[in-house]
């Protein structure tokens, strides 16, 4: 389910491949496979024994190619796209190949500067990646060697601005130039006929012809100082240190690969057998460099990548929901253990009330509701009045004024001031109307309309205005009376209404229209009279 | 990198396996909730009922004393006709007892459908529910004095009401005839009969009827 620990790391050269099985960063075993068919197969088999085990492959090849190219810095699928035009570009028969980024130009538009390297020849490779192909192995990447050589440059801390690192390997001599610890380039030249005596004239030879190419390559200028790094197992490399430094003048600096390859945790035995393997554990310490593979020659690893972290997001989210359920069932579970408490704590103050209750009078309701029925039906009482308070008010006013005879009188109950008189509309009373803002819902005012006319009038209407707003006055002075509106005068001299008559009117012996008038009388309610009592000296 | 059918099909088993993890998971936690959540509603309404109990116990006292003041208003309430049904015949009684014992011109009378009433100027009504029938009144006078007789006859005689509206009318520019007894004026009143019901007993007096 989860990520196998082993992994197989092969170096392949064009005569030879070694596989070595790790667990972890620790090699377990390891094995050699000549470039023959027969060979083929045996690694074939060899791979068999592991099935799922990751694989991953450095080349060590003779046929490269590097290319230093500046690309405007992009990022996501334009840096993506744009890379893949140029590797098209550079490196179109390539199968293998790769754009490493090196680093960002220090000029204005900061730019990005890229190692494109590939693969020129890849057929020494075949055989090794059909038997991979066969056993459906996982192979993760194909990696060139020089990219790891520049991680073991960096981690001697060899810190010159220009190194020509000369590695001794199975495979021969590789030179890999580096520019600030990045990688620019890597030559190997195979050396199978070099007698030892003729070592140190055969590396003389071979450096300077990598010199003569960086130069022409403008990589560096004839007077660059170049720093010449040796890898040594032993004390030969001292020697030769010491001729080129006297024949070319360059600084040579002899570095002991043994001690290195014990802190990589890695045998010095098999390094000195096999020198690739330093840079095989390198890979397996997890300094994983560009792959130089297509996508679709790691499909198995990227699936089986996929199906890890798919099978890794269903354990978290059974381990998630499993710990949130547990969590939500201790809560209920606490809270079932709560409400048991609780309700033993109730039904002991039932108990204890039902004790009490046992000395109360039987009542059919809540004592409560027995006081709510009562204030309801004080409330009812206080406000049941008559309209006795309004003829007494208006028997007052009548007595000052002789002279205007009651015809009509409307007593109304209502918390709304503005009530409107609507003759005949005494019985058509539903539901209270929605009390008007500003007035008290709770209290009721005794709101009276009344009709009325000026007994024997002449016509003279000045008089019978006079004895009209006469009548109104007596009202206002009573205590009992909170508002008098006059609703409609015995005639109407407003400016904003038709006046019609005769000026014989006065004269007239004809029965004239009687001077008819309303009003509107709004009593004090009881608080508002308590409150004036109180009030007054 | 693009998938192919086959590639699909060894990733299958793994995304049917996070599928089904996702529903049992969902499932699991799902019901956990659930439990928890109807546990904490209990737990809160128990509460809650503690809390009552706790208060009601603490407030016996209390309790006492206002069913000791309130018991015999109550049942007054109750013969008075204020709370439950309405005593119409004893109304109509009561009525033609005020009529003869004032001698007034004949009171007509209607009583309307009984309904729910709301009124604005009580706003607790508790657990009961106001009930208002509309009585009219009409009635021929002698003078002014007749319709207070009546109306302060109901009001010593009868259960809680509100007078809310009454219209007296005397004919225009008629004299009042002070030497034969005949009809001078007339009134017209509406009033609102106001009942009680306690929905709880109401409930338990029909099923105890049926």
């Amino acid at each position: 389910m989860f990520e196998n620990t082993h992994k197989i790391i092969c170096c392949a050269t064009n005569h030879s491949l070694i596989a070595g099985l790790w667990h972890g960063t620790k090699l377990q075993t390891y094995a050699v496979f000549s470039n023959t068919d027969d060979d083929h197969t045996a690694f074939s088999q060899y791979l068999s024994q592991f099935t799922d085990t990751i694989i991953y492959l450095i080349v060590d090849a003779i046929e490269e190619d590097y290319k230093i190219e500046t690309l405007p810095h992009t990022s996501g699928g334009a840096r993506r796209e744009i890379i893949e035009r140029k590797l098209n570009q550079f490196n179109r028969n390539s199968v293998y190949r790769a754009a490493h980024f090196i680093n960002r130009a220090t000029d204005k538009r900061k730019d990005d500067n890229f190692l494109f390297v590939s693969l020129n020849n890849d057929e020494f490779l075949h055989g090794w990646i059909d038997a991979i192909q066969a056993n459906q192995a996982p192979l993760v990447g194909v990696y060139m060697l020089p990219m790891l050589s520049q991680v073991a440059v960096r981690q001697m801390k060899l810190m010159a601005p220009h190194i020509l690192l000369c590695e001794r390997l199975s495979s021969g001599l590789r030179q890999t130039y580096l520019h600030n610890g990045r990688l620019r380039m890597s030559r190997l030249v195979p050396m199978q006929d070099v007698k030892p005596n003729q070592l140190a004239y055969f590396y003389l030879v071979e450096i300077d012809k990598t010199r003569l190419y960086l130069t022409s390559q403008r990589l560096i200028a004839n007077e660059t100082a170049l720093q010449l790094v040796l890898p040594a197992f032993d004390n030969s490399n001292n020697e030769i240190a010491k001729s080129i430094s006297q024949e070319q003048g360059l600084e040579c600096k002899v570095v002991d690969m043994l001690a290195y390859a014990k802190n990589s945790n890695i045998a010095t035995d098999l390094v000195k057998k096999h020198p690739e393997f330093l840079h095989m554990q390198m890979l397996a310490n997890g300094y994983i460099p560009d792959s130089l593979a297509p996508a679709t020659f790691s499909k198995i690893h990227s699936l089986n990548n996929i199906r890890r972290k798919i099978n890794m997001a269903t354990a978290f989210v059974a381990t998630i929901g499993v710990l949130v359920a547990t969590f939500y069932a201790w809560q209920g579970k606490h809270q079932k253990d709560q409400f048991q408490h609780i309700v033993a704590q109730t039904q002991q103050q039932q108990q204890q009330y039902e004790a009490v209750a046992k000395n109360f009078p039987t009542t059919p309701i809540a004592s409560g509701e027995l006081k709510v029925a009562a204030d309801l039906a004080q409330i009812i009482q206080a406000n049941n009045q008559s309209p006795r308070q309004l003829m007494q008010v208006l028997s007052g006013a009548f007595e000052a004024s002789p002279e205007i005879a009651l015809s009509r009188m409307r007593w109304m109950l209502s918390n709304d001031k503005e009530l409107k008189d609507e003759e005949g509309s005494i019985a058509s009373n539903a539901q209270p109307a929605a009390t008007p803002a500003g007035n008290d819902a709770t209290k009721l005012l005794q709101i009276g309309f009344i009709n009325a006319e000026i007994k024997g009038f002449t016509g003279d209407y000045r008089a019978a205005l006079n004895s009209v707003n006469m009548f109104v006055t007596h009202l206002r002075e009573n205590n009992l009376v909170d508002q008098v509106l006059i609703l409609q005068e015995p005639v109407n001299v407003s400016s904003l209404a038709n006046l019609q008559g005769s000026t014989t009117d006065e004269n007239a012996s004809t029965e004239r229209p009687p001077a008819i008038f309303k009003l509107k009388i709004i009593l004090k309610s009881a608080s508002n009279l308590a409150v004036n009592a109180g009030a007054a000296p | 990198m693009s998938l192919s059918p086959q590639d699909w099909r060894k990733l299958r088993f793994p995304i049917i396996g996070l599928g089904a993890a996702l529903i049992l998971v969902g499932v699991l936690v799902s019901f956990a909730d659930q439990y928890r959540l109807k546990n904490e509603l209990a737990l809160q309404t128990q509460q809650n009922s503690l809390n009552q109990a706790r208060q009601k116990y603490q407030s016996s006292g209390l309790e006492k004393e206002t069913i000791i003041q309130y018991l015999p208003v109550y049942n007054q309430l109750l013969a008075s006709g204020f709370i439950g049904e309405e005593h119409r015949i004893e109304w109509i009684e009561t009525l033609r007892q005020i009529h003869a014992q004032h001698k007034l011109f004949s009171i007509d009378y209607s009583i309307g459908l009984q309904e729910n009433y709301k009124p604005s100027f009580l706003p607790n009504l508790g657990n009961f529910t106001l009930h208002r029938s509309v009585m009219s009144l009409k009635l021929d006078m002698l003078h002014e004095g007749d319709l207070l007789a009546l109306l302060d006859g109901l009001h010593t005689q009868t259960t809680p009401y509100l007078v809310r509206d009454c219209e007296i009318k005397r004919p225009i520019s008629a004299a009042v005839n002070i030497k034969t007894i005949a009809t001078n004026m007339q009134a017209n009143c509406e009033i609102d009969w106001l009942t009680l019901r306690d929905p709880q007993l109401a409930g338990t007096a029909s099923a105890g009827a049926i």
